[in-house]
């Protein structure tokens, strides 16, 4: 097993690699501190509205978000790894972000871009569970 | 207003794509072997649906009539998708989609596009989810949220 904190091959690995260790981090441990300073470029190009650009200005939200919700959790329903071009490329990331285990949560799509061993760039969309639906699929 | 509007676009594409067991997918039209990837039809899917806005065109075509939608605001099945999606777009000629990325991997393709009812509206951001089988959409999920009118950065939400 991989430790997902290990970066000191960081420029061979493939998008893939990159992407299931900050994957790894983040979403499955929930611990974007150990995800953002290991696999996030300081120069990361932040686009969801609620965060400023950059890694350790997004970092310092994300922290205080699972300070102040010591029971967050985010369950990955599906990873899209795109094609890998010139080192480059996109992943999704379809997970139930949950602040408490009580709450019906969100449905989120995280969009990474990753390059040269570094996740440089984030886009992302939430849309609140609503209470009820108009089939029995479920959101996910 | 605007953000009821992009739920509408996204929950009658999602209810066009959501409702079919896998095993259920219908066969290709002819009796040979289905060969197109899931990003080839979706490539198809694309031009039609979110560029022309034909609904009616890209759903028969392209989408499976039991394919499960997971949109919470629409029904499943590919005739509800399209009964509600066609007059939609008919009665509002100003809807237009913009289809920033396509992600794509195996049977799964993820369209990540801004939706807006008309010129002046305040556009939402939406990912389509797709799965696809066979050569159809078998299944759709959805993530919609409207873009705010401020931002913590400069970066926009596409």
């Amino acid at each position: 097993m991989v430790d997902p904190r290990d970066t000191s091959n960081r420029e061979n690995l493939s998008v893939r690699e990159v992407a299931e260790r900050f994957i790894e981090l983040f979403h499955h441990q929930d611990n974007p501190t150990d995800a953002f300073l290991a696999w996030v470029h300081p120069d990361y190009i932040q686009h969801n509205p609620n965060a400023p650009t950059g890694r350790d200005a997004t970092l310092e939200v994300l922290a205080a978000a699972v300070r102040n919700n010591p029971d967050l959790t985010h369950d990955v329903k599906r990873v899209i790894f795109g094609e890998e071009k010139d080192g480059e490329g996109l992943v999704m990331v379809h997970h139930h972000f949950r602040r408490r285990k009580d709450e019906r949560g969100y449905a989120v799509v995280d969009i990474l871009r990753i390059r040269g061993g570094y996740v440089v760039e984030h886009w992302d969309v939430m849309q609140e569970v609503p209470e009820t639906a108009r089939n029995d699929n479920g959101m996910f | 207003m605007r953000s009821a509007l992009a739920t509408i676009l996204a929950g009658a594409l999602a209810s066009a794509m959501a409702s079919t067991p896998a095993s259920a997918a219908e066969a290709p039209q002819s009796d040979a072997p289905c060969t197109m990837s899931a990003r080839e039809v979706l490539d198809e899917f694309i031009p039609l649906f979110f560029e022309q806005r034909n609904a009616k065109v890209a759903f028969d075509r392209w989408v499976h009539p039991d394919y499960i939608n997971h949109n919470p605001f629409a029904a499943t099945g590919r005739d509800a998708a399209v009964g509600f999606l066609q007059p939609f777009f008919d009665a509002n000629p100003q809807a237009r989609y913009i289809v920033h990325r396509v992600i794509a991997d195996g049977d799964l393709v993820a369209v990540h596009n801004e939706a807006r009812f008309n010129p002046d509206a305040v556009p939402s951001a939406v990912v389509d989810i797709f799965r696809v089988e066979n050569c159809k959409i078998v299944e759709h999920w959805d993530v919609v949220q409207p873009v705010p009118a401020k931002s913590a950065n400069n970066n926009g939400m596409f």
